[in-house]
């Protein structure tokens, strides 16, 4: 898989490896993509926090008979108060040979607005934008994300509206695209947490019908410093939704 | 796209404007090679403290839910709390995890209490770490309430008790004072019981610095807190000089801190029980004000005596749960002050 990345990439992985080795304090319920789900809650990291993730999932697609793994390691920074910056490359194994896209790099801001009161949800802001360093990648992409966190006792919805600027496309391909998703999260107990979502995606070819998706997943605590999560899912919808998705990822903030 | 991005940004500069609208403004703890130390070393010690601070934090929930009978709401919440001394957790909890409800209504309390939690993370580490040597712990104790009073929006004053909580706050001057006490009385026994244990370990930290002798040290303060405490608790709230009199001269700002923490989750359960106090968000964020730290109040912390300079730390002995102790006499000095004036 490391072939195909390009000497940066690749020192940003060894890199976000090397930090297993050190510690300190997770972040247990601040929801993340990826962890296990899709779905952002209204916060970031806190400041000054660093935190390293990496997750894992194996993906079925059924349509095209496809086996696809994929690895993410991510990291965060806590620049100031109420927001975060974060680092990230997707790096992408396909049964059918195909590595496009495989080791973009993404960069993402996080703003928070506000805490969640009696009478108001908590919003925030996300962008990001993904470079085309990858294998065959094209066009600097730009995505631009909504987010909007309630709760009531001890359960959380959140609300995930997306806007994506897709400038590497290719004949046939939408230049917008919109995504909507709606998370849940609930605790079991002080060191685990129940996860669920139901994400709706415009699939970039213009042909093709809305992509469903959903998530349930798990998040433990292990300890002060590390949170496991792990998460199985699926898709409906258009036939190129995702048949199955399992995700299984680690958290660490130091 | 595009168009919808002023309406939305003037759509959040009008909420913004919303009397509660409120930052997070979370801060991550200091760094140093002592974090995490406590939960490595004393494991069954940390359980305990996910106990305390679950029962901290839920119980402002509980009270937000205004049970009608709160005989019985005593009695279930002081049965859970002792199922929980029995079957903790492995991890802390963040009061917002354990008391979403009441962050909603008070978030600077919350951020407030977990920071303050962080600090006695802090120094539970320091303090643990066998690598810093006994003369050197007063300096990273230091850098660590340094960093804790950077956020004074959110830190507790180093000022002692009686400036903090009798003048500034005039506690037995508020309509709500001790409404908890009256109708929680089995919860209450639960808190002034965590209050003897949390400072007490501080006391043989430090008078135990070899780790293996501190970790028995430890067991056996848990021993006795389970055995002798839980089942006949301080009849008040023990302030730090009287349960860590050593760690208290050491460190005598960060124990005025602790105090204060500990005199703000009384304050913050009684403004939620009684019924005097109708905006208790206002009320709450009023005692915030005057309870954090203000210019000139590192001078003023060591300014409290030390009843029981000899103290046995791995003892329960009776002026712990009988007699007025520090609270009796500074209450009953205010007292005395406000009938002669």
């Amino acid at each position: 898989m490391f072939k195909h990345l390009n000497r940066p990439i690749a020192v940003l992985v060894l890199l976000s490896i090397g930090f297993f080795s050190t510690s300190f304090a997770a972040d247990h319920r601040n929801l993340e993509e990826g962890f296990p789900t899709r779905t952002e809650d209204a916060y970031p990291i806190a400041f000054k926090a660093l935190e390293f993730q990496a997750g894992a999932s194996y993906e079925y697609e059924g349509d095209d008979k496809t086996h696809v793994g994929e690895f993410e390691p991510e990291l965060k920074w806590g620049f100031m108060k109420n927001a975060h910056l974060g680092l990230g490359t997707p790096l992408t194994w396909r049964e059918n040979g195909d590595h496009t896209n495989n080791g973009d790099i993404e960069i993402e801001g996080f703003y928070n607005f506000n805490v969640e009161t009696q009478s108001l949800p908590a919003f925030a802001l996300k962008t990001s934008v993904t470079a085309p360093s990858g294998v065959d990648s094209r066009g600097v992409d730009f995505q631009l994300l909504g987010i909007l966190t309630r709760g009531w006792g001890q359960n959380r919805l959140h609300f995930n509206g997306g806007y994506t600027r897709n400038n590497g496309r290719e004949s046939g391909e939408r230049a917008d695209l919109y995504t909507f998703g709606i998370g849940f999260d609930r605790p079991i107990d002080l060191d685990h947490l129940f996860v669920a979502e139901l994400f709706v995606d415009q699939a970039p070819k213009k042909a093709i019908d809305p992509l469903f998706s959903y998530t349930l997943g798990l998040r433990k605590q292990l300890n002060p410093w590390s949170v496991l999560a792990f998460g199985l899912g699926g898709g409906f919808g258009a036939p190129e939704a995702v048949d199955f998705k399992a995700t299984l990822a680690y958290q660490l903030g130091f | 796209m595009w168009r919808f991005l002023p309406i939305l940004l003037t759509a959040l500069i009008f909420l913004s404007s919303c009397q509660n609208w409120e930052s997070k403004n979370e801060v991550f703890h200091l760094r140093g090679a002592y974090n995490n130390e406590f939960y490595k070393r004393h494991f069954k010690d940390f359980q305990l403290t996910t106990v305390a601070h679950w029962a901290h934090g839920r119980i402002s929930d509980v009270l937000l839910s205004q049970p009608v009978d709160t005989v019985q709401a005593d009695r279930e919440f002081y049965d859970k709390s002792k199922w929980f001394l029995k079957h903790p957790a492995k991890t802390e909890p963040h009061q917002t995890y354990v008391g979403p409800e009441f962050a909603r209504l008070a978030w600077r309390a919350v951020h407030a209490i977990d920071w303050t939690h962080q600090l006695h993370e802090q120094l539970y580490d320091i303090m643990t770490d066998s690598r810093i040597p006994s003369s050197e712990k007063i300096t990273w104790i230091n850098r660590a309430v340094d960093y804790y009073l950077s956020e004074p929006e959110v830190a507790f004053s180093p000022a002692p008790f009686e400036e903090v909580i009798m003048k500034r706050v005039g506690l037995m001057q508020q309509p709500w004072f001790k409404s908890f006490r009256k109708n929680w009385p089995k919860t209450t026994n639960i808190f002034w019981a965590f209050h003897w244990w949390h400072p007490v370990v501080y006391e043989a930290q430090l008078l135990y610095p070899d780790l293996n002798r501190q970790q028995e040290a430890v067991l056996k303060i848990d021993e006795l807190f389970i055995e002798k405490v839980i089942p006949n608790p301080p009849n008040r709230m023990l302030l730090s000089r009287e349960v860590m009199p050593r760690f208290s001269q050491l460190a005598p700002e960060a124990a005025n801190i602790f105090d204060n923490l500990h005199m703000f989750h009384g304050i913050i359960y009684d403004i939620l029980q009684s019924p005097d106090v109708k905006d208790k968000r206002r009320e709450i964020y009023r005692m915030i004000d005057r309870m954090t730290v203000k210019p000139g109040d590192r001078t003023m912390a060591k300014n409290f005596p030390t009843p029981n300079p000899d103290l046995d730390p791995l003892v329960y002995p009776e002026v712990m749960w009988k007699g007025g102790g520090e609270m009796g006499r500074i209450m009953g000095h205010s007292m005395h002050h406000r009938m002669k004036g």
